[in-house]
């Protein structure tokens, strides 16, 4: 099997794979009927538990080649999500089940990062594609949620998964070394201190995903359009990937960053315009891991974990902040995007340098 | 999950509003628990994969050094 061809296969079943595992979690989420504190306090936990720790088991993984996080995720994922169903909607076996559902996400997550990553010979594409599946799951588990279907069904998606995870197992199996380790990932300007572009990623990410609250969505006031809003990040995730294989990360990093800008300002109350400047600001995801992946080539599965940590950083951050208005949102998301375009144009190896 | 759902004026003053914004803080101090374990953990598994990745490379350093000085030792000189 080829690089390319091993590369797209992990690329697909991951992308199903983290599509899935959002239903369950959105699904299971949706489902918790309480008053809006208790529901902060849900999802303050939840994105913690799912997104920090990526980090460590990501290192982990890194560390343990035999350590395989994916089989372990789905038998945590389908046990929270029965425990609430089945008489865990309140109390210690709710928060139980939120604490299963939570850690079999985030082992998901690295086993697909790892996976895509490290079979992918340098290329962004596939860890690219298997992020975007998230959005379309999210919005799924969502519509699913609030519509009469019965939990089973989502149980039955959820157990679906294990054969899907040993799938991606067995095509990860034989994986050549100059692909596994990641030394094709030469995204960043030599000479640039690990620590500088890992601390610069952190903060381009976090920053983007405070301020991707910011972004005026007066448009948006339908579940239609919430669905598009969804598929249209799912989308530029994807797309972010594709463009820097394509054309280059410095071309990609200044159409998602400074391109993006006048879609979103202009787009507040025209929605295909505003579409077009998400679907760009989402590009920005592929640059942020290949970015990490090129300073930590020894360990990817933590890189990745850095970039959720600061997800959940700049998306914690932003509960407790903005409801500012229109005027000062723009002004906020302009100054922060050219500090991130300066800042990545600092780290991103020029594409003629690029091998 | 909708960000915004957190809102001081449905709990209104007096006890119940003490008790919600007490519960918020200790998830907040769960939350940098998590952090602070993830950190540290993360940290140790990191340091032991950096000095591994190391001895690796020098291992094979050494093997490569060793396969060059036997080929050097068993390629005949030039002109003999």
């Amino acid at each position: 099997m080829t690089i390319r061809s091993r590369a797209t296969k992990a690329a697909a079943l991951y992308f199903v794979l983290h599509l899935l595992n959002e239903v369950v979690c959105y699904f299971m989420l949706y489902r918790i009927f309480e008053d809006p504190v208790f529901i902060t306090m849900v999802a303050l936990i939840y994105n913690c538990i799912a997104f920090v720790p990526q980090f460590f088991w990501g290192a982990l993984r890194d560390l343990f080649a035999k350590f395989r996080p994916g089989i372990f995720s789905v038998p945590l994922l389908l046990s929270g999500f029965l425990i609430f169903f089945l008489g865990g909607a309140k109390g210690p076996l709710f928060w139980t089940s939120l604490v299963l559902l939570s850690i079999g996400n985030a082992l998901i997550h690295v086993a697909g990062a790892e996976h895509t990553i490290r079979t992918s010979g340098g290329a962004l594409t596939p860890v690219a594609v298997f992020v975007s599946g998230g959005s379309f799951g999210v919005i799924l588990g969502q519509v699913l949620a609030s519509t009469n279907m019965s939990f089973w069904w989502i149980a039955l998606l959820c157990a679906l998964m294990l054969p899907l995870v040993f799938i991606g197992e067995a095509l990860y199996k034989d994986n050549p070394k100059e692909s596994d380790d990641c030394s094709d990932f030469n995204y960043v300007i030599p000479g640039r201190k690990a620590i500088v572009v890992i601390l610069a990623v952190f903060f381009i990410v976090a920053v983007r995903a405070l301020i991707g609250n910011e972004i005026p969505l007066a448009w948006k006031t339908t579940l239609t359009q919430s669905v598009l809003l969804y598929v249209f990040m799912g989308i530029g995730k994807a797309l972010g990937g594709v463009l820097t294989d394509k054309i280059g990360m410095r071309r990609t990093a200044f159409i998602s960053i400074i391109g993006a800008l006048p879609f979103l300002i202009l787009g507040n109350k025209l929605m295909v315009v505003s579409l077009i400047g998400i679907m760009f600001f989402s590009m920005t995801t592929a640059v942020t891991i290949g970015m990490a992946v090129s300073v930590m080539k020894i360990a990817p599965g933590a890189a990745f974990g850095v970039t959720t940590i600061a997800l959940f950083v700049g998306a914690t951050i932003s509960w407790f902040t903005g409801g500012g208005s229109f005027l000062t949102n723009v002004i906020i998301i302009v100054i922060t995007s050219a500090i991130c375009f300066l800042t990545s144009m600092y780290i991103i190896k020029p594409e003629r340098e690029v091998a | 999950m909708n960000p915004n759902m957190f809102n001081f004026d449905v709990m209104g003053g007096g006890s119940g509003g003490a008790a919600a914004l007490l519960a918020l803080l200790a998830m907040l101090g769960i939350v940098i628990a998590i952090v602070a374990v993830v950190g540290i953990a993360s940290t140790v598994v990191l340091i032991i994969l950096i000095n591994k990745k190391r001895k690796q490379n020098k291992e094979e350093d050494a093997t490569k050094a060793a396969a060059a000085a036997t080929g050097a030792q068993q390629t005949p000189p030039a002109g003999a």
